[in-house]
């Protein structure tokens, strides 16, 4: 007969931890919302994005509108904040649409690309570099006609969520969740019941990877209610199917709409977030304190975002944040340009050997987690 | 079954806790005595499998523990001197989850973690979080789950430490009736625990194995060692600087000491019968007699 699941009593070790759901509770109804609401009442207008190529009768209406509108920008004084505001919304949406009018925003770029392509060809340069402008130019053809403008509504906000609040959040929450998950055993004297248990060595590893795994998964799906839940209820409902383009990540050469790369970037920072909790367990494993072990984990954490405030641009800080858990959980990083790697002569998109990596890098991760915990001692 | 500890030693920084130590143990309960740092706990650990020896090996068998691997936690209970518990889990929890562990199935831990809170007397309060239990039921928990799994060995650090004397003769019992057919090794101070329960004595000094026996056995080793006698209340100090001196009894007649001597101390003394209290102060000396516990006779 099959013997009891370990993993429902490891879930129910995490999940009955009160000081979780004190510090979600504080992060999320204390500090996030308050914040949020703040910005959505002052925020306002959402903005305009011009997504589809103008007709010629908008772009006539717009220049029209644009000769009458403009002196009256050039003097605001006297005149009542509703119609200043009205005004500058017109002269966004105009401004748009003429933008609009030369063609997709991408043109210049992609027209450069084409350029350097065929001088590399004619050059006979045909290594890395070629093969990298051609996969740019590739993926940047593909792309749906980029407008002009810009939107900041609930999409908007959503997708901003997960490089601000959600970054902090989440990273913060796996690190109190899941730093006591071996040290908390050694401290609290647990340990040798479980390690002369017949189960208690390599299926008890398994089990707590098991369910560390499924409380990053909870944990990423509350956030992402908590981030559609608020940003639905507070701001300007739409932009979903806009192009990714059309939000902060302008150069991103993937063909992803608003609302795909939000389902994308629920699932990397979620593989973000097991990735970064299989670390916190293997440090778990080796320390007795569950405070050693929060404090190096949160330092690991937050360490590439110091340095790069530190050091701003230079090479070297944006790249240790390129490959850091920070960068792949804060996910927008990975799309915001078209970065490529040179792997053997070929270019590898930056997000998927990232990606690849913290898969790679995890494995001897979790296989060291369960040799030092099976060959752990109690002296 | 045959348990053997073949020739263990462990040293901590430069320090051995254990000394070559050699024995075999069959079924039946096997009482571990010694003063505290003697190596008891430390040879307890080696036997669970959760510290390694610097030399030597844990047989079962012939078989070494440590390729046995699951095989020999499967029929492992051990109940550790020091422990702590999940403050969250209730009573039933906590034991279901070393039910988990320990292998059993989802019908047979319920039946296993009935049983065993019965026994141990805390079915009353299966469903109260273990962070609002006494030392006692938190001992009385320990013990049933190093019970759970109907372990063939069973090795047990200090299993009465935090326990009323009604729990402690129930313990006692429990062990008698759990030794057949099985190995027990029992690690204790409290000579009562060894008195009533205990087929074999094993004394352990400094790491090493000093000697082997029965309690009956010791006690004839120990017969005609062990005087009485009285003396006046000015005599107390000199005497117990010169002699072994067990207990200090104020009569109306002066002052009745009980020592432990292999000559007679004083021409007034007289042998009397040796109990294992006076074993222990033979063996253990002031080492003994600056051990509260050993002083203590529960029941």
């Amino acid at each position: 007969m099959k013997p009891l699941s370990l993993t429902r009593f490891e879930l129910y070790k995490l999940f009955s931890r009160k000081s979780v759901w004190i510090f979600f509770a504080i992060m999320v109804f204390c500090i996030y919302l308050p914040l949020q609401i703040l910005t959505s009442s002052s925020g306002g207008y959402a903005g305009y994005y011009q997504s589809v190529p103008p007709t010629a009768q908008q772009v006539q209406q717009a220049k029209s509108e644009l000769k009458k509108i403009a002196p009256k920008l050039e003097c605001t004084a006297g005149l009542p904040n509703n119609e200043v505001n009205m005004l500058n919304r017109a002269y966004l949406r105009d401004t748009a649409i003429l933008n609009a009018e030369t063609g997709s925003a991408i043109k210049p770029d992609l027209e450069m690309l084409q350029q350097s392509i065929n001088k590399l060809k004619a050059q006979g340069q045909i290594g890395f570099t070629y093969r990298a402008d051609t996969l740019e130019y590739n993926m940047m053809k593909h792309l749906p006609y980029i407008g002009f403008g810009h939107y900041n509504g609930a999409s908007n906000m959503m997708v901003d969520f997960f490089k601000t609040y959600g970054l902090i959040i989440f990273g913060a929450i796996i690190l109190v969740g899941l730093s006591p998950v071996f040290s908390e055993e050694y401290s609290l004297g647990t340990d040798s019941f479980l390690l002369t248990a017949k189960r208690g060595r390599r299926q008890l590893v398994t089990a707590k990877i098991l369910a560390s795994t499924l409380y990053v998964l909870v944990m990423e799906g509350i956030l992402l209610v908590v981030n559609v839940a608020s940003n639905l209820s507070l701001f300007d409902i739409g932009g979903f199917n806009y192009p990714l383009q059309s939000i902060a990540l302008y150069s991103a050469p993937f063909h992803l709409s608003v609302a795909q790369y939000i389902g994308v970037a629920v699932l990397i920072q979620l593989l973000g977030g097991v990735a970064f909790g299989f670390l916190i367990m293997l440090l778990s494993s080796f320390n007795r304190s569950t405070l050693v072990t929060f404090f190096v984990s949160a330092g690991i954490f937050a360490l590439p975002e110091l340095i790069v405030l530190m050091f701003g641009l230079k090479n070297w800080a944006q790249t240790l944040m390129d490959f850091s858990y920070t960068g792949l959980i804060q996910v927008s990083r990975l799309f915001k340009s078209f970065v490529a790697y040179n792997v053997f002569g070929y270019p590898v998109l930056y997000p998927i050997l990232v990606i690849g990596l913290a898969i790679l890098v995890s494995i001897p991760i979790v296989w060291l987690t369960y040799r030092v915990y099976c060959r752990h001692q109690i002296a | 079954m045959k348990l053997q500890i073949e020739n263990i030693s462990k040293s901590y920084r430069g320090k051995n806790a254990l000394k070559n130590f050699n024995v075999e143990l069959s079924e039946g309960v096997h009482a571990l005595l010694g003063p505290n740092g003697a190596g008891k706990s430390t040879l307890m650990r080696i036997i669970a499998g959760i510290l390694r020896p610097s030399a030597g090996r844990v047989l079962v068998d012939g078989e070494d523990i440590t390729t046995m691997g699951e095989d020999y936690r499967d029929i492992l209970g051990y109940l550790p001197q020091s422990f702590g518990l999940y403050k969250r889990f209730t009573a039933e929890r906590f034991l279901m989850y070393i039910a988990a562990l320990k292998g059993l199935d989802k019908s047979s831990a319920e039946r296993k973690v009935s049983e065993m809170l019965q026994l141990v007397n805390l079915d009353d309060v299966r469903h109260v979080k273990v962070g609002k239990f006494s030392g006692g039921m938190k001992q009385r928990l320990g013990i049933a789950q190093a019970l759970l799994n109907d372990p063939k060995i069973l090795i047990v650090d200090e299993p009465t430490a935090g326990l009323d004397p009604k729990e402690r003769i129930r313990f006692r019992n429990l062990l008698s009736d759990f030794s057949t057919n099985r190995i027990v090794l029992l690690s204790t101070h409290i000579i009562s625990d060894v008195e009533f329960v205990a087929q074999d004595v094993l004394i352990i000094k400094n790491g090493q194995l000093v000697n082997r026996n029965t309690p009956e056995g010791f006690l004839r080793q120990i017969e005609r060692k062990v005087w009485s006698l009285t003396c006046t209340e000015r005599q107390v100090s000199t005497i117990q600087q010169q002699f072994q001196v067990g207990s200090v009894t104020r009569t109306h007649d002066g002052v009745s000491l009980r020592i432990v001597s292999d000559q007679q101390p004083l021409p007034n003394a007289e042998t009397v019968t040796p109990t294992l209290e006076d074993l222990y102060l033979y063996y253990f000396g002031e080492e003994a007699t600056s051990d509260e516990a050993t002083v203590t006779n529960a029941v």
